[in-house]
């Protein structure tokens, strides 16, 4: 093995995790084979605060905050344990079924909560891990109320049974390390670059493939799931279970965990559960020894670290360890590929055909008799001063908006009615306001485009099963960052990007898409002219390399200079449509730009 | 700029936070006694959390006794206590109770509160061993005793007191009562026990309503039972819930006599109440009537100097049930540690073996719960002579002679 | 059956009226700072706390740390080098009459135990204060961040009050003496005074608040601070200023409604929380923005605990979490919160 060919396997973030994975899982097995007893408790609870957390994390990186996770741990908990219990299930059966329903409950909680905007899902959350806890205790005929649920058989396979305390918390930790390495790839696969774009801008993500409303259910579902699992292996850990380590505090503490480990990596929960049951024993033995006073002085240096943590040092410890940590990269493929639209259009076809448009918003006219094509191979420019109707054409043209008046053809065809489905239309864009992931490399993020073309899910990203699948994305990512001429910055967090770079970036992603239509939402706005020019010779390039182009733009040179038409709109109505010279001398034209 | 700084800042102290307690943990090492052998006692208690009502004069009877024996030089071993809070969680029980085996080298451990967390360390008892004695008034901890040979518990079962106040009742021609209790493991435990004594004695529970401890309302399941049409109602909860169901009855004219288990017998229970529960008839341990009993019970010197002992340290009137429950805890241990059959020796196994058949060789032992007489079969030990029931007069537990 | 009713109607509202206040400081709050605030529930725990030992004459450990707490601020504020002398002075003038306003409500409660106005004043001044504080400590240094991350550094912020309410008045519960004892028959219904009393200041607080904050130029301007700094700052008020009174208000009603209830049910230290949790069920039904239909809310949360508690009393704090979930379905689909704050 050459020198250069270890330097950078030790560089992918994935062989880190799996590393790290596995060392944590031998040091458990240490920890498991000779500590103590109380150890081994130790090691278990925080295996188990993991498994969860690991899940909470994984919601935070979509975006979102549950504060009442421990109810899905209750629910996996408490079905495995009545299952095996009180209905004679074998075990594990009882623990597959248990985590099924905290999965299921997932899905109901999610599908019913998901669409909750802002803080709501928090307090949603808060209220349903409330409500569980009481309905534990008001249904005490089954879950034995508020006195708990005792005699829990241990965990067996047939007739392998796992009592040892030593062999459950290798078991409990093996998971911790599948998990953790299994995610912590995943974050740099196809899933997980689309739970970061979630996290970015949902209607982003739509764009380029993703089911949004999909992909977070699925996302809620997964930490359910964990949240299950952890519950079910703590009763059988433990053998008797009650309300009280599943109510409300339990979430926070959860919480408090993933945050104060880092929200940003998986490994953070298993980091932040590690710290908060070093720092309560270390108020066990100090502080409380010393001024008898455990329990509240605990709870008030926990709240203290939450606040100071979100405060000062939202990355939490995971922050500190991310810069020693590999950054993600992908080698540079040898051959070049070429980037071609996805399906060459048949000569003659409209890609884009609007006929008649109109859109009013209550009483106001925003848009009225728009009609306009795009035929192939074809660069149509989209102009007009301020409140014109420019951006109200281009979401109507994109499905985003239904028109009220008159109909839109798009690849012969009516828009579709999610936004997600328009990738495999052939249709990418770019964003005014740019909406790229700040947390992820220049690469990573224009990779992220090619989504729709592959087909790797969470498991595959997880396990590396998609290792053809992602090379081949990352060389398209490579050639479309060629062909924006910054393939130099592919590496860098896209967080440094300057603006006129930034918007760059959003063009070499759609590209990735192979767009046989590519709609560019003020692609200058904010560009040095030095960059504008190259933005020109861009556009004359995916002509040639049969793209077509629909431009909506406030620079009248910039489009005059590369476009085939023009189409004018001015309050609402179309002025007019012509060739850009004819365009450039018209005199309503002028009026309408010199009178504004 | 600035924030890289101070990130860098926080992150080195952290670190050294971290490895100054890890050192600190590492030099944390039980000390073996140079001569005199030592009485190791793990009490772990819920002073904070749900229980926290409970455990915190738990606590309190705990540092009194380790402030009286630890200090004590006259004995021929020396006594050792080591405090802990579970927070009322049942998992943290487990780990603390663990740690007590484990790394503090307890002989025996006292835990815990609540009724949950008792239940949860059973089996890690079981395995180490050890004897445990609970203060939790669950029957269910130590029953069968052939299953929990090392559980031991102190307070009274709810279920003697249930019997005494229900014979009580059906005396005074009452036949068909209520339950208004709390829905936690201390409520629900009364309400398990109620059932079949109910049923043994004759009488007919005809509603069951509960409430939570923060409720701030009380009122609709008062007016649910006083619609039920019942001679009496029966509440099972501790102060301020307890009043406050109290007073929710009165409050939509249940005219009824009011019982109220032990739970109330403590000194708040006048206090927050004041008039509005004149007249409760409250299930009490012999620690709230100690003066009224007869002279020549064994228990009224005992109950007397713990009410000494705890009101100088804690103040006036401030000793009550709770606190008698992990005092008695303590003493127990004390009384099987100087009546083990075997040499007080260093060998860690067989002493917690040999407190714990020494603990199932306590006969007549007054305690403040009552007279102990504890044997293989019967870990609580304790029989009717530790019930009373009292009443409510002039803000004072007056006792019912029966 | 018609008294049935009549009970549970009256002390549905009655109830209600406690949530009221505290989902009026919800209200205040958020709209100024959006700050979903978890902590509220336990201003009303340190207001009824330090009311009660306020009023025994015990001279709590908690005024002296608010002062303490304000005087570190007062110092760190007036050291800031952009401020100009004149400007300097004026805010060490402010702040020092501020701490001597808490330090001396304190002393008076101080020296004559039982007068139940000092008392009142006491509590309300160091809570308020409090409220002041927790600003200018967790939420002014990241006033910028989304409000999923002011609601966690909240949680903190619960942990570490309830923690210190057991530190500093322990875990026994202590009775309070109502405003004016007895209370009045309504037909069959017994009413307390005390709960007149809590009714009465709840709509007072809700309709002087709904005034304020709609019809007053200063309230406006309040309001504009969560949507737009520069706007407020035009407006005369500075967002930090905005906040740390948003918080004091919503702290002080807080209070003002655990010392109302201390009477009813003892003040204790976990009182506060599951009040300041059905405060949300009440204030989500306004999306925590408007106080008319916070109102409802109120009456909805209050009616649906009594009813259900009638019904079937075990599932009742089931059905009234569960209650949150519709309304805020619902709530999201009138009115959304703003998605892209910044």
């Amino acid at each position: 093995m050459t020198k250069s060919a270890i330097s950078s396997s030790r560089r992918s973030p994935a062989t880190a995790s799996i590393i790290v994975a596995f060392a944590m899982f031998a040091l458990a097995c240490v920890v498991a084979a000779i500590g103590p007893q109380y150890d081994v408790t130790l090691l278990v609870t925080v295996g188990l605060t993991s498994i969860a957390g690991m899940g909470l994390t994984l919601l935070l990186i979509a975006g979102q905050v549950s504060l009442g996770q421990a109810a899905f741990m209750a629910i996996g908990a408490y079905v495995s344990a009545i299952l095996a219990r009180d209905f004679g299930i074998p075990p594990f059966i009882a623990l597959v079924l248990g985590v099924a329903a905290s999965a299921l409950s997932g899905v109901i909680v999610g599908a019913i909560t998901l669409r909750l905007k802002g803080h709501f899902l928090p307090l949603a959350t808060l209220a349903i891990g409330i409500a569980t806890s009481a309905a534990i205790v008001a249904a005490g005929g089954l879950t034995g109320g508020a006195s708990g649920l005792g005699q829990i058989p241990p965990l067996a396979i047939g007739p392998l049974a796992l009592t040892e305390d030593r062999g459950f918390a290798v078991v409990v930790w093996l998971l911790v390390a599948v998990l953790g390495g299994g995610f912590s790839r995943l974050l740099y696969s196809r899933a997980g670059r689309a739970i970061a774009a979630l996290k970015t801008d949902a209607e982003m993500a739509e764009i380029f493939g993703v089911d949004a409303t999909r992909l977070r259910l699925i996302v809620f579902v997964v930490a359910a799931t964990l949240a299950g699992l952890s519950g079910t292996l703590y009763a059988y850990y433990f053998k008797f279970l009650s309300p009280a380590p599943f109510g409300l505090t339990a979430s926070i503490n959860l919480l408090i965990a993933c945050i104060f480990g880092g929200m940003a990596h998986p490994f953070g929960a298993v980091l932040g559960a590690t710290a908060i049951t070093v720092l309560e024993m270390l108020l066990q033995n100090t502080v409380a020894r010393m001024l008898g006073l455990s329990g509240n002085v605990e709870l008030i240096v926990f709240g203290l670290v939450l606040i100071c943590v979100l405060l000062r040092w939202p990355g939490g410890i995971w922050s500190a360890l991310q810069r020693v940590w590999p950054r993600f990269s992908a080698v540079r493929p040898g051959r070049n590929i070429e980037l071609t639209p996805s399906k060459r259009s048949t000569a003659g076809e409209d890609l884009l055909t609007v006929t008649g448009i109109s859109k009013n918003f209550g009483g106001l006219k925003a848009l009225q008799g728009i009609s306009f094509s795009v035929g192939p191979d074809q660069i149509v420019g989209l102009i007009g001063p301020n409140g014109a109707g420019k951006s109200t054409t281009f979401n109507i043209a994109t499905g985003l908006l239904a028109p009220s008046e008159g109909a839109v053809l798009l690849m012969g065809e009516t828009p579709p009615k999610r936004v997600s489905e328009l990738v495999h239309r052939g249709v990418s864009r770019t964003f005014q306001h740019v909406r790229i992931i700040p947390e992820r490399t220049v690469l990573e993020n224009v990779a992220f485009g090619a989504y729709a073309q592959g087909r790797a899910g969470m498991m595959s990203g997880m396990f590396g099963f998609d290792r053809k699948e992602e090379a081949a994305t990352f060389a398209k990512a490579w050639r479309a960052l060629e062909i924006v001429e910054l393939d130099g910055l592919a590496h860098e967090p896209a967080s440094r990007m300057a603006m006129g770079q930034a918007r760059l970036v959003e063009v070499a992603r759609a590209l990735v898409s192979r767009p046989r239509l590519l709609l560019l939402d003020e692609p200058a706005a904010g560009l040095r002219t030095g960059e504008k020019l190259k933005l020109v010779t861009l556009l004359h390039r995916l002509k040639r390399a049969g793209m077509s182009v629909l431009l909506v733009e406030h620079d009248m040179d910039l489009v005059m200079n590369c476009v085939d038409r023009v189409v004018v709109l001015d309050r609402g109505q179309s002025l007019m449509t012509g060739l850009p010279d004819e365009v450039r001398q018209d005199e309503r034209v002028i009026a309408a730009y010199l009178g504004t | 700029m600035t924030k890289t700084v101070t990130r860098d800042r926080i992150a080195t102290s952290l670190c050294g936070f971290i490895s100054a307690g890890a050192i600190a943990l590492a030099s944390v090492q039980p000390g073996f006694a140079e001569d005199k052998p030592e009485l190791r006692i793990a009490a772990i208690v819920s002073v904070t959390g749900a229980a926290s009502a409970l455990g915190a004069p738990e606590r309190n009877a705990v540092e009194l006794f380790d402030k009286t024996w630890s200090t004590r030089t006259d004995l021929p071993f020396k006594v050792k206590v080591i405090s802990y809070d579970d927070g009322s969680d049942p998992t943290k029980a487990v780990s603390l109770t663990r740690k007590a085996i484990e790394e503090d080298k307890a002989h025996v451990v006292v835990c815990c509160t609540t009724t949950p967390s008792s239940m949860a360390i059973l089996d890690t008892v079981k395995a180490a061993k050890i004897t445990m004695i609970s203060m939790a008034s669950n029957a269910a901890i130590v029953e069968p005793a052939s299953e929990r040979p090392f559980t031991f518990k102190t307070p009274t079962s709810d279920k003697l007191m249930l019997q005494r106040t229900l014979n009580y009742m059906k005396r005074q021609g009452i036949k068909k009562i209520g339950f208004f209790g709390l829905e936690d493991a201390y409520g629900e435990g009364g309400l398990k026990e109620l059932q079949p004594v109910a049923k043994e004695v004759g009488i007919d529970l005809a509603g069951t309503e509960r409430f939570a401890r923060q409720d701030t309302n009380f009122t609709p399941q008062a007016l649910r039972l006083k619609q039920a049409g019942l001679d009496a109602v029966y509440i099972h909860a501790i102060p301020p819930s307890a009043d406050l169901a109290h007073e929710a009855l009165k409050r939509v004219g249940f005219t009824g006599p009011i019982y109220h288990g032990a739970g109330s017998s403590i000194n708040a229970f006048v206090d927050i109440g004041k008039a509005n529960v004149e007249g409760a008839i409250v299930g009490v341990g012999a620690l709230n009537v100690y003066d009224q009993i007869a002279k020549d019970n064994p228990l009224r010197p005992v109950l007397a100097k713990f009410a000494e002992l705890y009101d100088a340290a804690y103040g006036k009137g401030k000793v009550d049930l709770f606190a008698g429950q992990s005092w008695d805890a303590m003493l127990l241990t004390v009384n099987a540690y100087q009546h083990m059959a075997e040499a007080k020796s260093d060998d860690l196994a067989a002493t917690r073996i040999a407190i714990k058949n020494a603990m199932e060789q306590t006969r007549e032992w007054p305690g403040v719960n009552g007279v102990y007489n504890i044997t293989p079969t019967d870990h609580l030990g304790l029989d009717k002579r530790s019930t009373f029931l009292s009443q409510i007069k002039g803000g004072r537990f007056v006792l019912i002679e029966e | 059956m018609i008294d049935t009713l009549l009970f549970l109607l009256v002390d549905g509202i009655t109830n209600g009226a406690v949530y009221g206040l505290v989902a009026l400081s919800l209200i205040v709050i958020y709209t100024v700072t959006r700050v979903v605030n978890i902590a509220q529930g336990e201003y009303v725990t340190l207001g009824a706390l330090s009311f009660a030992s306020a009023l025994s004459g015990y001279f709590s450990p908690f005024s002296w740390l608010v002062a303490g707490g304000l005087a570190a601020f007062a110092v760190l504020d007036v050291a800031d080098r952009r401020l100009s002398n004149s400007a300097r002075i004026r805010m060490l003038l402010i702040r020092s009459i501020w701490i001597a306003g808490v330090l001396a409500t304190a002393f008076a409660a101080n020296k004559f135990p039982g007068s139940y106005w000092f008392a009142v004043l006491a509590a309300l001044a160091a809570t308020a204060s409090l409220g002041a504080l927790t600003y200018r400590l967790t939420v002014e240094p990241v006033s910028g961040a989304s409000p999923i991350v002011l609601l966690i550094v909240s949680v903190g912020v619960y942990m570490v009050f309830h923690g210190a309410a057991v530190l500093i008045w322990g875990a026994e519960p202590q009775s309070v003496p109502p405003v004016v004892d007895g209370g009045v028959s309504l037909g069959p219904v017994f009413i307390t005074y005390q709960s007149l009393w809590i009714c009465c200041f709840a709509v007072l607080a809700m309709a002087g608040l709904y005034t304020f904050s709609e019809r007053t130029l200063i309230g406006q301007a309040l309001q504009a601070t969560a949507v737009n700094r520069v706007g407020a700052q035009l407006c005369g008020i500075p967002v930090r200023v905005a906040g740390q009174l948003s918080f004091s208000i919503g702290a002080g009603f807080s209070a003002l409604s655990g010392l109302l209830l201390a009477p009813l049910i003892t003040a204790n230290y976990d009182m506060g929380f599951p009040i300041g949790l059905k405060g949300f069920v009440a204030a989500a039904l306004g999306g925590i923005v408007e106080y008319p239909t916070a109102l409802v809310g109120v009456a909805l949360v209050g009616l649906t605990e009594s009813f259900s508690a009638f019904q079937i009393s075990a599932f009742r704090d089931v059905i009234v979490f569960l209650m949150v979930i519709p309304i805020l379905l619902w709530r999201n689909a009138v009115r959304p919160p703003e998605a892209h704050e910044h």
